[in-house]
């Protein structure tokens, strides 16, 4: 298990570096995305215990796993999902408004003034 | 009782999935009924004290608890205006955008649950959630600005939101529990015992700081607020400033202050001190009305971000009394600032003159705003500036970190005026042509005028506050405030020079931004694993 934590932690650490140099936003938001795996990963590596049982009443005998990191990265993964979705649904929108996906010709094109 | 406490959280949201579904502008209207049937609920919660309730049935510290107490009641109060001033706002202009009611009301419904709830996991689930919202709303009107502006407050907020989430992990590994009221037990056990924080609960420390900082925009991971709030609509720029961004505040409240660690104290007191300092120093240079209300904010929260240091250290209630505080006049300026760009067609806050006499009633709206957050005496925004200042003078900081503090607060306090002055310029000179507001919009920007009139009186009442203490050096005080801003801004900023436009108009690279947010990483986990 010490193997999984560590690649974890090394996941976690190389998807940070990721959004730090990522000057694509199609790019950023995968390299967020790989971050929010290596966490579930991370917890799994951590909640798992050999030879204990699933945590299901009737479903073998002896002492069962904590349930609860499990049952928090079943709704960390639809958070992940929902973001990265809209995330990738305004990079869509950014391409179409700004004909680039880059951060820096993003920030540097302003299109019009609001007036609201 | 407890059922009530689920309404909170629920009616918002079906109420919002109903008018979407039912589609038709008379329904529509329900939404008012909708807000004083949760007003009264939230009410009659803080009538009630300490309420909880564990769902589910399962004995407490297993299940989900909802808990309405201490600071959580403030918020609760803040979200029921809030959302009360947002529809009055966005009537006129989008009664038939059923999908909006949709996700205001998911919105709200997310907000009583983050405030309300006492379980760690569950706090993180109401930050996404929100994230997620409000990103939407920020790119509400899809144009090119807006998407950018949703997209970066998204990135980093859920990125933040990461680290906190590592952060759960590392603490429940070390705790075994997800419950607040037993995590805060046990931090008092071990505290009362002498024993001092564990190598995995100071990196679920450094963890938490890390979130708590982006989610207040502390220098130097801050850079995504003036963004989102500049270029969101009116009425959500109001709601993120005002309401949102606290979010930061109550995390801070709930999970970081029961630590009790001494270099968490000092770190946060050096990460409000240069969010202030950086806020208010971008906001002197900025000319677009609400870019330059969001540089505000980051310096506002900056110093209550100092206030909240203090109650680590001293239990001062500055920080908390100010965000109050701040809540109501940041959302009165945004809703009139919005108003503003409407009816002059521009942002721009050097071709917008002669308010007072095209509008009065919005100019003495903006004049009220303009006071209560300079620090006016008798304003509410000196109330909380004043309790931090004491509060920093009579803590645990040397003498000479006092002088320092001080120094800076006077400078906050300075900027603030001299940033302000632009707005006071804007009330004067010749009229326009006569501008009317809809009745919406004067609803909702007089009930906030009224209110941030009202509070002093209340809160001096509540609070226990003389309001005569040190009154003619408060006074002199401000007014030197008032005479050194007209004077920057007469023989400075009046002319507009290059090098100040450049400034104003300065946006730093997101890769900058980016390398901020891991510089901050690294460097909390240091001081606080390893120093």
């Amino acid at each position: 298990m010490m193997f999984v934590t560590v690649t974890a932690c090394l996941v976690i650490l190389i998807g940070l570096y990721g959004i730090v140099t990522s000057r694509q936003v199609v790019k950023t938001i995968l390299c967020m995305n790989l971050v929010q795996t290596a966490v579930i990963l991370l917890l799994l590596s951590l909640a798992s215990r050999t030879g204990s049982a699933i945590p299901i009443i009737g479903m073998g005998t002896g002492g069962m796993v904590d349930p609860l990191p499990q049952a928090m990265m079943i709704t960390a993964i639809v958070i992940g999902a929902s973001v990265t979705a809209l995330g990738l649904f305004m990079s869509g929108k950014l391409f179409h408004y700004y004909g680039s996906l880059d951060w820096r010709v993003i920030f540097h094109k302003d299109t019009f003034e609001r007036t609201d | 009782m407890e059922a009530l406490m689920l309404t909170l959280i629920f009616l918002p949201f079906l109420w919002g999935l109903l008018i979407f579904l039912v589609d038709r502008v008379g329904f529509t209207r329900t939404v008012f009924v909708e807000q004083v049937l949760l007003s009264g609920l939230v009410f009659w919660l803080l009538r009630q004290g300490e309420v909880s309730l564990v769902l589910g049935g399962w004995p407490e510290g297993i299940g989900i608890e909802l808990a309405s107490g201490g600071f959580g009641r403030l918020f609760l109060i803040m979200t029921a205006v809030a959302f009360m001033y947002v529809y009055s706002y966005l009537w006129h202009q989008h009664q038939e955008d059923h999908k909006l009611f949709l996700f205001l009301g998911m919105l709200q419904g997310a907000l009583y649950a983050l405030y309300l709830t006492r379980d760690l996991f569950t706090m993180y689930l109401m930050i996404e959630v929100i994230t997620i919202l409000a990103s939407i709303l920020i790119l509400y009107e899809r144009d090119a600005v807006s998407v950018r502006a949703g997209l970066y407050y998204l990135i980093f907020n859920s990125v933040g939101m990461l680290i906190f989430l590592i952060g759960v992990i590392a603490l429940y590994t070390e705790v075994g529990t997800l419950n607040l009221t037993r995590i805060h037990a046990w931090f008092g056990a071990e505290a009362a015992a002498g024993v001092a924080l564990s190598v995995r609960a100071r990196f679920a420390l450094a963890c938490f700081m890390t979130t708590f900082a982006v989610k207040t925009a502390s220098f130097p991971v801050g850079g995504w607020l003036p963004v989102a709030h500049g270029y969101a609509p009116t009425f959500i720029s109001a709601l993120l400033s005002g309401l949102v961004v606290k979010s930061g505040l109550f995390l801070y409240i709930n999970v970081i202050a029961p630590f009790g660690s001494s270099m968490g104290f000092g770190i946060t007191l050096v990460l409000g001190l240069c969010a202030a300092l950086y806020g208010v120093g971008r906001a002197i240079f900025q000319t677009d009305i609400k870019r330059m209300l969001a540089f505000h904010t980051v310096s506002q929260v900056g110093l209550m971000v100092i206030g909240l240091s203090m109650y680590l250290a001293d239990g001062g209630l500055g920080g908390m009394v100010h965000a109050f505080n701040h809540f109501m006049f940041k959302s009165l300026l945004f809703l009139a600032a919005g108003a503003l760009a409407r009816m002059y067609g521009t942002r721009n806050l050097t071709r917008i003159h002669g308010v007072m006499r095209s509008n009065p009633f919005l100019g003495v709206a903006v004049l009220v705003g303009v006071l209560a957050i300079s620090g006016a005496p008798w304003m509410i925004g000196s109330v909380g500036k004043t309790l931090i200042k004491y509060s920093v003078a009579g803590g645990p900081l040397t003498p000479a970190v006092v002088r320092w503090v001080t120094f800076a607060l006077t400078l906050i306090n300075l900027g603030t005026a001299v940033s302000f002055s632009k707005w006071i310029a804007m009330l004067f000179g010749p009229r326009e042509k006569s501008m009317k507001l809809f009745g919406g919009k004067a609803f909702a920007i007089g009930m906030m005028t009224v209110l941030v009139v009202v509070l002093y009186p209340l809160e001096v009442v509540v609070l226990g506050l003389d309001p005569l203490y040190k009154l003619s050096s408060e006074v002199l005080t401000y007014l030197g405030y008032v005479g050194a801003a007209l004077g920057v801004y007469w023989f400075v900023l009046r002319d507009k020079p290059p090098w100040a436009v450049q400034l104003g108009r300065f946006v730093p690279d997101v890769e900058m931004a980016f390398f901020g947010m891991l510089v901050l990483i690294g460097g909390l986990h240091w001081l606080l694993v390893l120093g």
